[in-house]
């Protein structure tokens, strides 16, 4: 079916809202990818920037999940940071320690939890973050991170192991 | 299914961290100019009960003479000082009492830990983590490894301080299996599923250690013992990648056993997953040695590339320095010298062939900052050097910007000019798109959510349309799955559930690969049942795969989750 092309203004005002609405998201994946807040920032710009230049091809494909493709091109960029080695030898602690002030109080536990996610082998990274806390389903993260959902499963199940010491020690939860 | 309680842990955690890290208005219309060319239920506690927990601390300190364990301690001293606040952490006060009780019991906590160092600070700290850090140096700092007696008695402790509501970690009760029996029937499924001859307990090779906990039933978002699970897990030591766990439910049914190794996949995957188990194995490539480097390159040597850089890294000609050659370090030496770059400075060495000789790429990374602890490479020299005489071939200099294209550190200069275009590989996210796309114009099933339900498009056009390892299996293969599928819903969801379904129809996907363990051809099947096609909004989804079992050469179901089919669904 032929689809009548989107006014650029009409794109605008979507990449408008989206910046609005998922920066803070991106931003945040960013700096657990890359450890790094500068990095996180710059690379939530390119991702913006690559959003604006593809969005026809969001709009052509009619993709259901924006934010999903949102967060593809941002861990797609940031795994470009990555293997561009401009940056290594991250401390993530230090970088952990020099973010903004909390805006709500964090526990000791808490601070090793993040650490060990950051500490992350890249795969099982990826798949906490979109599934666990960017709140993507199965298969949304599966085609964000453009692998089967049996992948993103098994991945997820590593994951956990990775970070289970952390994970069922002191967990607070309402039964 | 998801796991709720990692991820309420996580989503609290990360967001608590992360709480200071925003974007301002600023940054937001950056971006967009940019972009667009011109972008914690305290348990309250009665009067009698805190003059109990007072008497209880008073009983303790007179009768320090008789060494109290830890566990003592904790019921003793520690869960009733919390019940007897309305606080969530200790005062300065409370815990030097329970420290200087712990002393006179002969504990002593991790000087380095958290908690010692506040308390040294002058401070308070968490009852739960007080609690824990106790718990962990009593019984192992690795909870997971705790007994089953540790892990139940910790819980009711948590709960005892309103931590938990509920205590996930159980011991088994009735007709609930064993320990013995629950590691005995790991041992056997592993067997099965791999050939793995695994201890049913510790030894100087591998660890063993288990859970019995609650999981969360998400159609009641609750926690009930029916729906309690044993997982049994295998170990290796000494560094070992290797790990195996089982897990089934608390009568031993409904058995899922997995494998975890480094190289998993490699037989097949492409080309950024190996450079993946590349990285989890041996770090980021700027940290790869030599080996590596050429162990890189004949893993992809053969591989169908799709894109410039993939072709790059396959032509690049990864090797070892032939014999003759100058070392590795006399090449970064000779680096050195010819850049002067000093201060910090990372560099990383690969040998490989440019312009059909064998040659060292050497970069170095400069830290302009002169810092290396949160410092970034703003600016980077590459150099060539002949691996036999050690003359510099090339010499460039690179300053970061955010086009700056990182294979000049990793391939040959004479490579990057020479680079064949690549028509743009359609991503996953395309793929089923454009399929999709092709499934509406079919007029096909169309779910609530604009995506077509390809589980009713009959197999052949679903290998017509997704290709690859869509396959059409045999009639035999076929009623097999099924009958397996149907087997696991009655397990779950019991015998009538598909009956009680009523007039439902059953749509599959199948796809023909290789198994991950043994790399032989496997069956992957995801089954859905429902009467309502178009929305899924009813019935179950089963999906398993089925890989040849390397020893015995028999199939073995694996990775079987059963769930209800609109779970996910959008």
């Amino acid at each position: 079916m032929e689809r009548a092309e989107v006014p650029s203004m009409i794109r605008e005002q979507k990449l408008s809202r989206w910046i609005e609405e998922y920066s803070d998201s991106i931003l945040h994946t960013c700096f657990i990818y890359l450890s790094d807040q500068s990095q996180a920032e710059d690379a939530t710009q390119d991702t913006w920037i690559k959003a604006w230049k593809h969005m026809s091809d969001f709009e052509r494909q009619g993709i259901a999940n924006e934010k999903a493709w949102l967060l593809r091109i941002a861990i797609n960029t940031c795994k470009d940071y990555r293997r561009s080695a401009w940056f290594r030898h991250i401390d993530r602690k230090q970088a952990l320690d020099e973010l903004p002030p909390h805006l709500v109080s964090v526990e000791p536990k808490d601070h090793t939890l993040t650490l060990m996610v950051m500490e992350l082998p890249d795969r099982y990274k990826q798949v906490i973050l979109l599934y666990y806390f960017q709140g993507l389903t199965m298969l949304e993260t599966a085609e964000a991170l453009g692998t089967s959902q049996s992948t993103v499963h098994r991945r997820l199940k590593k994951a956990e192991e990775l970070l289970k010491v952390s994970l069922t020690g002191g967990v607070a939860y309402e039964g | 299914m998801k796991d709720k309680r990692i991820e309420e842990r996580i989503q609290h955690s990360l967001n608590a961290e992360l709480s200071g890290l925003r974007t301002t208005s600023y940054q937001r219309d950056q971006f967009f100019e940019n972009a667009t060319g011109g972008y914690k239920v305290k348990k309250k506690i009665s009067v009698v009960a805190i003059l109990v927990a007072a008497l209880m601390l008073f009983t303790v300190t007179a009768l320090a003479v008789v060494l109290l364990s830890p566990k003592e301690i904790v019921e003793q001293v520690a869960v009733p000082t919390a019940q007897s606040n309305e606080q969530e952490n200790y005062t300065y006060e409370d815990l030097q009492n329970l420290l200087q009780t712990l002393n006179e019991n002969g504990i002593t906590l991790d000087e380095g830990s958290t908690l010692m160092q506040a308390f040294k600070a002058g401070h308070g700290y968490w009852e739960r983590d007080t609690i824990d850090e106790i718990c962990r140096t009593a019984f192992g700092r690795n909870q997971g490894i705790w007994t089953l007696e540790q892990k139940h008695w910790y819980g009711e402790m948590m709960k005892a301080i309103g931590a938990w509501g509920i205590n996930i970690w159980l011991l088994p009760e009735g007709e609930e299996i064993s320990l013995s029996e629950a590691r005995a029937l790991a041992v056997k499924t592993l067997k099965d599923a791999y050939g793995a001859e695994l201890p049913a307990e510790s030894n100087e090779d591998w660890e063993v250690y288990e859970t019995f906990e609650l999981a969360w039933q998400p159609e009641t978002d609750s926690y009930p013992r029916e729906n309690a699970q044993w997982t049994v897990w295998f170990s290796r030591r000494n560094g070992g990648s290797l790990s195996y766990d089982v897990t089934f439910d608390r009568f031993g049914q409904n058995a899922v056993p997995w494998r975890a190794s480094f190289l998993e996949h490699i037989n097949t995957k492409d080309l950024g997953t190996v450079m993946d188990d590349l990285e989890e194995r041996e770090g980021t490539c700027t940290q790869w040695s030599l080996e590596t480097w050429a162990e890189f390159g004949n893993l992809i040597s053969d591989m169908e590339i799709k894109s410039q850089n993939g072709w790059l890294y396959q032509h690049a000609g990864y090797c070892l320095p032939p014999e003759g050659a100058i070392s590795a370090e006399e090449a970064l030496e000779i680096a050195r010298k010819e850049t002067g770059a000093s201060g910090w400075i990372g560099e990383n060495i690969i040998c490989c062939i440019g312009n059909d000789r064998p040659i060292y790429k050497i970069c170095q990374r400069v830290f302009l900052d002169g810092k290396q602890k949160g410092g970034r490479y703003d600016h980077v020299w590459c150099l060539e050097i002949d691996c036999m005489t050690g003359e510099v071939l090339d010499v460039r200099e690179y300053t970061y910007t955010p086009d700056s294209n990182p294979m000049m550190m990793y391939v040959p200069f004479s490579l990057l000019s020479g680079v064949p275009s690549f028509e743009k590989e359609p991503d996953s996210v395309n793929s089923e798109r454009r399929i999709l796309t092709q499934v509406e114009k079919e007029s096909a099933y169309q779910t609530e959510h604009g995506a077509a339900s390809i589980y009713f498009l009959p197999l052949e056009k679903q290998a017509e349309l997704f290709g690859g390892f869509h396959t059409v299996p045999s009639r035999e293969e076929y009623d097999k799955a099924l009958a397996t599928a149907k087997k696991a819903i009655a397990s779950r969801y019991g015998a009538d559930a598909l009956e009680t379904l009523g007039d439902y129809q059953t749509g599959v996907m199948h796809q023909e690969n290789s198994s991950g363990e043994t790399g032989e051809p496997q069956h992957v099947w995801d089954f859905m049942f429902t009467t309502d096609p178009t929305y899924l909004s009813d019935g179950y989804r089963v999906q398993f795969r089925y890989p040849v079992n390397e020893k015995s050469g028999e199939e073995t179901v694996l990775d079987l989750t059963v769930e209800h089919a609109n779970l996910g669904n959008g």
